[in-house]
C-alpha cells in the first residue's frame, strides 16, 4: 500500500483553495500532510501562517525554486501530498552560534527514532549549521536499526533568506522540521560529476569557505585549473556563471565523491554550499548532461532495487540540485523522464523539488549534505 | 578505485583530525566525524579504561573492566557490551598490539576466534574492525554493506597510534582539571569550614565577628543602626543529657533552620557554638521606633517559632529562648564588646526566667561582674572550705517519725554574707569547681555522720542524704573514692544516701548503672532528686537500681489547691509504688499540703512544714531529743514551731 493516500496540486493557490483541497485529502483519509510549494505560489507569508495555524493534521514541507509532479516540473502552484500514516514532527531552530548543542536541542525536543526507520529532514537552505545538525542527527539515530534520513533545503533561487519552512506554527525560516515517518524507505543518490583536475590540499577552510589550497589563496588555484582546462575565463563571465560547471569534489574510501559548490567567493576564498574541511583533499570536477542524467537514472534504480518485491505502487520523493538544472538547461526534461522511466508501476507518484543541498543518509551510514546530486527516496 | 594519493589525502586528513581538542570527547568526536565521513563508516566507539592495562610478562591484565564508551551514533549498550566481550576475547596472548584485528583478514594468530567475529558480524550485519588503543583502550570501527580495503587497514594503524597518544594527553588533562576541581573543592570547603559551624552550616563565631564589626563600620560611617540578640535555649542541657546529642544537635539545626526563616535578607544568623545563637539585625535606618519595630517583630518572630514544639529528629520537644538584645551604636561600635553586653543581658533573661528577652543596659554589666566576683571568692573559698557549712533538713514519716536529712551546703562569702546555692552551685559547675567542693562536701557529711553514729539516734532514723552532681557522679573511680571517704570516716556505709538529679542518670547509662549498683552493693541508698523535671523521667526508672523517688517542690507547691500539680504527684507516686520505690515529697510548707499528700498515699515529706534546715549541732540536739521521746510520735505542727518555721 503506498504511503500517499492523494495527492493534489493547486495551480492557483489561495488560502481557501487550499482549504478546499485539505477537506478533500482529509475525506479521503489523509492522516498528515506533505506540502510542496513553489517559491512563486501567490501566498503571502500571512496567508501561509493563516492556513497553516487552521490546520488539523501533522504538516511539514517547503518553499522550493520549482516543484516536480510526474513528469512535471512546475515554477508554479502547490503540491498537496496526503499521507495515509501519523508522522511526528519536530522543529529545531538553527541559530548561528556554532556553539550550540544539537544534542542537547534534539533530547530537548523529545526525538526519538526507534519506532521511526525514517527520518525526513527539511532545512531552510540558507540557515547555518546545517551540518552540525545532521552529524548530532546521526549520533540520535536508533542504532540498533536500519534508520535512514532523507531531505532537502528549501529557499529561495534568489538566494535571500525567506521564509520556507511549512510547519504547525506557520511559516518559518533559520529552522529544521524532522518528520519521523513509521515506514522504511529506499534510497538512491548519485550525481554523474567525474575529477577532471586535482587533487589539491585543502590547506586553509573555515566552514563552509575554503581560502587556501595546496598553501596558496584559493580562487587563484581554482581559477588556474579551470582557465587550464576549458575556455572561460573568469574575467570575462560572473564567478558563478563559470563554477557551477566546476565544482568540488571530496573523495572518501570508497571512491565516492562528495560534491562541494562553490557558488561565491569571499575575497580569495570559495564559498560552498556546505563545509570543506581543513586538511581534506579536493578535486575540481565537469560534467556532461549524459553523465548526470544517468547518474539520476541509476539513483532511482539504486533505490527501487532495495526495494522488496511489491505489487503496490510506489511513493517516490525526488530532491534534486536546482543546479542541475540550471546546468542541463532544456535537458532537465530528460532527466526527470529518465528517472521516471525506471518506474514501471503504473501507479507510481513522483513527487519532489529542485532544492538548495539536498540530505541523505550515505550508503555506509553518516548523514551528509549534498550539493549537485539527485536524491531519490521510494516507498 | 582509489588512487595512492586519495589514500594519502585520507590518512593526512585523518592524522590531521587528531588532537583538535585537548578536551577527550570533543577531540574524539572532530575525529571521529572524519574517521566516519572520509572511511564510510556506519559508526565508530572508542572505549577506554580508566587505568592503563598492566603488562604481568607475557600476559595483558586490565586493572579494571572497560568503562569510558565514546560512540557515534550513540550505541545501545548491549551492544556496546557485545563489542567489548569480543574484544577481551580477543586480547589473549600472544597479541600484536601493532595490528588490527579485524574479520575479513585476519592478521592475528588467534583463527579460532575467528568465528566470535563472523558471528558477531553475521549478528549485526555489519563489518566491524578493533584496534588497539596502545594499553588505554580500544576502538572499533563499524561498516556497513561492504568490507573496507585491506589497504586502508594497513593505513589506519598508525593512525590510531597517534589517536592513542592523543587520547592519553586528553585523560591526563582531564584528570588534571579533576584535580585542580577537587583542590578548588577542599580549598573552598576549608574556607567555608572555617567561616561556618559544621552542624547548622550557620556562619561561626569568626565570621560573624568579620561581619559585625563591618556592618558596625559601615552603620557608624552611613548612620545605620541595628540590634545583636544573643539567644540561649533553655534546658537545652538537659535535652542533651536525657536524650542525648544526637537528638540535641537535631533540634539545634532545627532551630538554625527556624531563625533562618525569621530573619530579613540583609539579617544575619550565626551559631556560636553549644545552643548559643546570634541574629544581627542591620542597616536599619537611623530613628529609634524604626529600630524599636524590627526588633520586636524579630523578637515575636522568634517566640512563634518557640511556641510550638520543635521536631528534632523523632522527637517534638518544647524548648524557649532566652534573648538578650544590644543595640548598636548604643550599646557598642566594637563587635567584641557588642557581643558581650548582649551576652550579659541574656543571662539576665535568663535569670528572670525562661523564655524572655532582656535588653541591655548598662547596669548589666555591673551584675556580671558580681557573677565573675562570685566565681572568683568561690575559689579563693574552695582552697580552705573554711567559708561552707553543712546543715541538714530532716525528713519525716506521716506520722511524725524522723526518718532521715538531707545535708545541704551553705556559703557566708568574704564579708559573712550568705549566698545561695541557687548561685554559687551553677557557677562551680560550670567552672569545674564543683568536683572540689563535691569532694569536701562529701567529707564533711562523713564526718556528721561519723558523730550521729555516736549519738543516742532515733530507731526510725535511718541515714543522712547528701546531693551528688552528675559532673562528679560521672567521674572515673567515683565509687572508689566515695567508699575512700567512708573508709576514712569510719561511718557504717547504710548511714548514707545519695540524691542524683536525673540529668546525672542519663549522662552515661551503663556507667551510671555500674556505680548504682555498686553503691547498692555497700548498702547506700540511691534517691533520684526533683523528680519530674527531666526529660525521660519515665524510661530510665526500671533500668537503675534505685530507692526512692524525691518528687520536685514544683509539683508538691499548692498540690491541694492545684489540680495539675495533684494529677502529676499521684501519677509520681502510682508509678513509684508499682516499681515499688519509696517517695519523698520535697518542699512541703503547709498544712494543707501536707495533709493532700498523705492522702494521695505519700508518707514521707521534708519542707518548711516539718522543719528548716538545722545546722549541724541542732540536727544532734533533734536527734537526742527524739532518742529520748521516741514513743512520743511528734505531730508535724507542733514540729513545725519547735524548729523555728518563718511561716507561723
Amino acid at each position: 500500500m503506498s504511503i500517499a493516500i492523494k495527492t493534489l496540486l493547486c495551480v492557483e493557490p489561495s488560502v481557501t483553495t487550499l482549504q478546499t483541497q485539505l477537506a478533500e485529502l482529509i475525506a479521503a483519509g489523509a492522516q498528515s500532510l506533505m506540502v510542496l510549494a513553489c517559491e512563486d505560489n501567490g501566498l503571502t507569508t500571512a496567508d501561509w501562517n493563516l492556513w497553516l495555524r487552521a490546520l488539523e493534521l501533522p504538516v511539514f514541507g517547503g518553499v522550493f525554486p520549482q516543484i516536480i509532479y510526474g513528469d512535471q516540473l512546475l515554477s508554479t502552484g502547490v503540491l498537496l501530498v496526503g499521507l495515509r500514516i501519523p508522522i511526528e514532527i519536530h522543529c529545531i531552530a538553527l541559530p548561528a552560534n556554532p556553539k550550540t548543542d544539537w544534542h542537547q536541542q534534539l533530547h530537548d525536543c523529545g526525538f526519538d527514532s526507534t519506532q521511526n526507520p525514517t527520518v525526513m529532514v527539511m532545512v531552510d537552505g540558507l540557515s547555518s549549521n546545517i551540518e552540525n545538525l545532521l552529524e548530532a542527527l546521526y549520533s540520535n539515530l536508533d542504532s540498533g536499526s536500519d534508520s535512514r534520513a532523507v531531505g532537502a533545503g528549501a529557499g529561495s533561487l534568489s538566494f535571500t533568506s525567506t521564509p520556507c519552512l511549512f510547519s504547525a506554527a506557520g511559516i518559518i525560516t533559520d529552522s529544521a522540521m524532522l518528520m519521523l515517518l513509521p515506514a522504511v524507505c529506499y534510497l538512491g543518490v548519485a550525481h554523474g560529476w567525474e575529477i577532471f583536475a586535482g587533487p589539491f590540499l585543502v590547506t586553509q577552510a573555515q566552514g563552509n569557505q575554503v581560502q587556501s589550497l595546496n598553501y596558496k589563496p584559493a580562487f587563484g588555484v581554482y581559477r588556474e585549473a579551470v582557465e587550464h582546462n576549458c575556455d572561460a575565463r573568469f574575467d570575462n563571465q560572473a564567478f558563478s556563471e563559470i563554477s557551477q560547471n566546476y565544482p568540488l569534489g571530496i573523495i572518501n574510501a570508497d571512491g565516492d565523491l562528495l560534491v562541494r559548490d562553490p557558488i561565491t567567493l569571499d575575497g580569495n576564498a570559495l564559498v560552498c554550499v556546505g563545509e570543506v574541511p581543513p586538511n581534506a583533499m579536493v578535486y575540481l570536477l565537469s560534467g556532461e548532461p549524459e553523465n548526470l542524467i544517468a547518474a539520476s537514472a541509476k539513483a532511482a534504480r539504486t533505490a527501487l532495487s532495495a526495494r522488496p518485491v511489491t505489487d503496490n505502487a510506489p511513493t517516490a520523493f525526488l530532491f534534486d540540485c536546482i543546479s542541475r538544472r540550471t546546468f542541463l538547461k532544456d535537458q532537465y526534461p530528460q532527466q526527470l523522464a529518465a528517472v521516471l522511466g525506471q518506474f514501471d508501476h503504473p501507479d507510481t507518484l513522483l513527487v519532489g523539488a529542485l532544492s538548495l543541498g539536498e540530505i541523505a543518509s550515505t550508503g555506509c551510514g553518516p548523514i551528509e549534505l549534498l550539493n549537485k546530486s539527485t536524491v531519490i527516496v521510494v516507498f | 578505485m582509489v588512487g595512492t594519493l586519495a589514500l594519502i589525502a585520507i590518512q593526512h586528513e585523518l592524522g590531521m583530525a587528531i588532537g583538535l581538542d585537548i578536551r577527550l570527547k570533543p577531540m574524539l568526536r572532530a575525529f571521529a566525524m572524519v574517521c566516519l565521513n572520509r572511511l564510510g563508516l556506519a559508526g565508530i566507539s572508542v572505549h577506554l579504561y580508566r587505568e592503563q592495562v598492566l603488562e604481568d610478562g607475557d600476559s595483558m591484565q586490565h586493572s579494571r573492566p572497560l568503562d569510558d564508551v565514546f560512540s557515534i551514533p550513540d550505541m545501545r549498550a548491549s551492544d556496546l557490551e557485545d563489542i567489548q566481550r569480543l574484544y577481551t576475547l580477543l586480547l589473549q596472548p600472544p597479541l600484536d598490539l601493532q595490528q588490527p584485528l579485524q574479520p575479513q583478514h585476519p592478521l592475528q594468530p588467534q583463527h579460532q576466534l575467528q568465528p566470535l567475529i563472523e558471528h558477531y558480524c553475521e549478528q549485526h550485519k555489519e563489518y566491524l574492525y578493533l584496534y588497539p588503543l596502545d594499553t588505554i583502550g580500544f576502538i572499533a570501527l563499524r561498516r556497513k554493506y561492504r568490507p573496507l580495503l585491506p589497504v586502508y587497514l594497513e593505513l589506519l594503524v598508525p593512525i590510531f597510534k597517534r589517536l592513542a597518544i592523543s587520547c592519553q594527553a586528553s585523560l591526563e588533562h582531564e584528570q588534571l582539571l579533576i584535580t585542580i576541581e577537587a583542590c578548588k573543592a577542599a580549598e573552598s570547603r576549608i574556607v567555608f569550614q572555617l567561616h561556618h559551624d559544621d552542624l547548622t552550616l550557620l556562619p561561626n563565631r569568626r565570621a560573624l565577628m568579620e561581619v559585625l564589626q563591618r556592618e558596625l563600620d559601615d552603620g557608624e560611617s552611613q548612620g545605620l543602626q541595628g540590634a545583636l540578640l544573643f539567644i540561649d535555649l533553655d534546658r537545652f542541657k538537659a535535652i542533651n543529657d536525657t536524650l542525648g546529642h544526637l537528638v540535641g544537635d537535631e533540634l539545634l539545626k532545627a532551630v538554625a533552620q527556624a531563625l533562618q526563616n525569621t530573619i530579613r535578607r540583609e539579617d544575619i544568623v550565626a551559631r556560636l557554638g553549644g545552643d548559643e545563637f546570634v541574629v544581627v539585625l542591620s542597616k536599619i535606618k537611623a530613628g529609634e521606633d524604626e529600630l524599636q519595630r524590627v526588633v520586636a517583630n524579630v523578637l515575636e518572630k522568634i517566640r512563634d517559632i518557640f511556641a510550638h514544639s520543635i521536631h528534632a529528629g523523632e522527637h517534638l520537644l518544647q524548648v524557649s529562648p532566652s534573648i538578650g538584645v544590644a543595640l548598636f551604636p548604643e550599646h557598642g561600635t566594637n563587635a567584641e564588646r557588642l557581643l558581650r553586653n548582649a551576652d550579659t543581658a541574656m543571662y539576665i533573661a535568663k535569670a528572670q526566667g525562661q523564655n524572655t528577652a532582656v535588653f541591655y543596659e548598662d547596669r548589666m554589666s555591673a551584675d556580671l561582674d558580681i557573677r565573675l566576683q562570685v566565681e572568683k571568692e568561690l575559689q579563693m573559698a574552695i582552697k580552705t572550705c573554711a567559708d561552707f557549712r553543712m546543715v541538714y533538713q530532716p525528713q519525716y514519716d506521716h506520722n511524725g517519725q524522723i526518718l532521715g536529712a538531707e545535708a545541704l551546703i551553705r556559703w557566708k562569702d568574704r564579708n559573712g554574707k550568705e549566698v545561695s546555692p541557687a548561685h554559687f552551685i551553677p557557677v562551680a559547675e560550670e567552672t569545674g569547681l564543683m568536683i572540689e567542693l563535691g569532694h569536701w562536701i562529701m567529707r564533711e557529711a562523713c564526718a556528721h555522720i561519723h558523730t550521729l553514729q555516736k549519738l543516742p539516734l532515733p530507731p526510725s532514723f535511718k541515714k543522712v542524704s547528701v546531693n551528688v552532681s552528675a559532673i562528679q557522679f560521672n567521674q572515673p573511680n567515683y565509687v572508689q573514692e566515695l567508699l575512700k571517704i567512708i573508709t576514712h570516716a569510719a561511718i557504717t556505709p547504710q548511714m548514707l544516701g545519695i540524691e542524683l538529679t536525673e540529668s546525672a542518670l542519663i549522662t552515661n547509662i551503663n556507667t551510671t548503672r555500674d556505680n548504682i549498683s555498686a553503691l547498692q552493693a555497700q548498702g547506700i541508698d540511691v534517691s533520684i532528686d526533683d523528680f519530674g523535671t527531666g526529660y525521660s523521667s519515665l524510661s530510665y526508672l526500671n533500668r537503675f537500681p534505685i530507692k526512692t523517688l524525691k518528687i520536685d517542690q514544683a509539683f508538691v507547691r499548692n498540690a491541694n489547691r492545684d489540680a495539675g500539680n495533684r494529677a502529676i504527684v499521684e501519677t509520681i507516686i502510682a508509678l513509684a509504688n508499682s516499681l515499688g520505690l519509696n517517695v519523698v515529697a520535697e518542699g512541703v510548707e503547709t498544712f494543707e499540703e501536707f495533709d493532700c499528700l498523705n492522702k494521695l498515699n505519700c508518707y514521707q515529706y521534708q519542707g518548711y512544714y516539718f522543719s528548716r534546715p538545722l545546722e549541724f549541732t541542732a540536727l544532734c540536739a533533734l536527734m537526742l531529743n527524739n532518742a529520748h521521746d521516741q514513743s512520743d510520735k511528734i505531730k508535724p505542727a507542733s514540729l513545725n514551731r519547735r524548729h523555728n518555721d518563718p511561716h507561723h
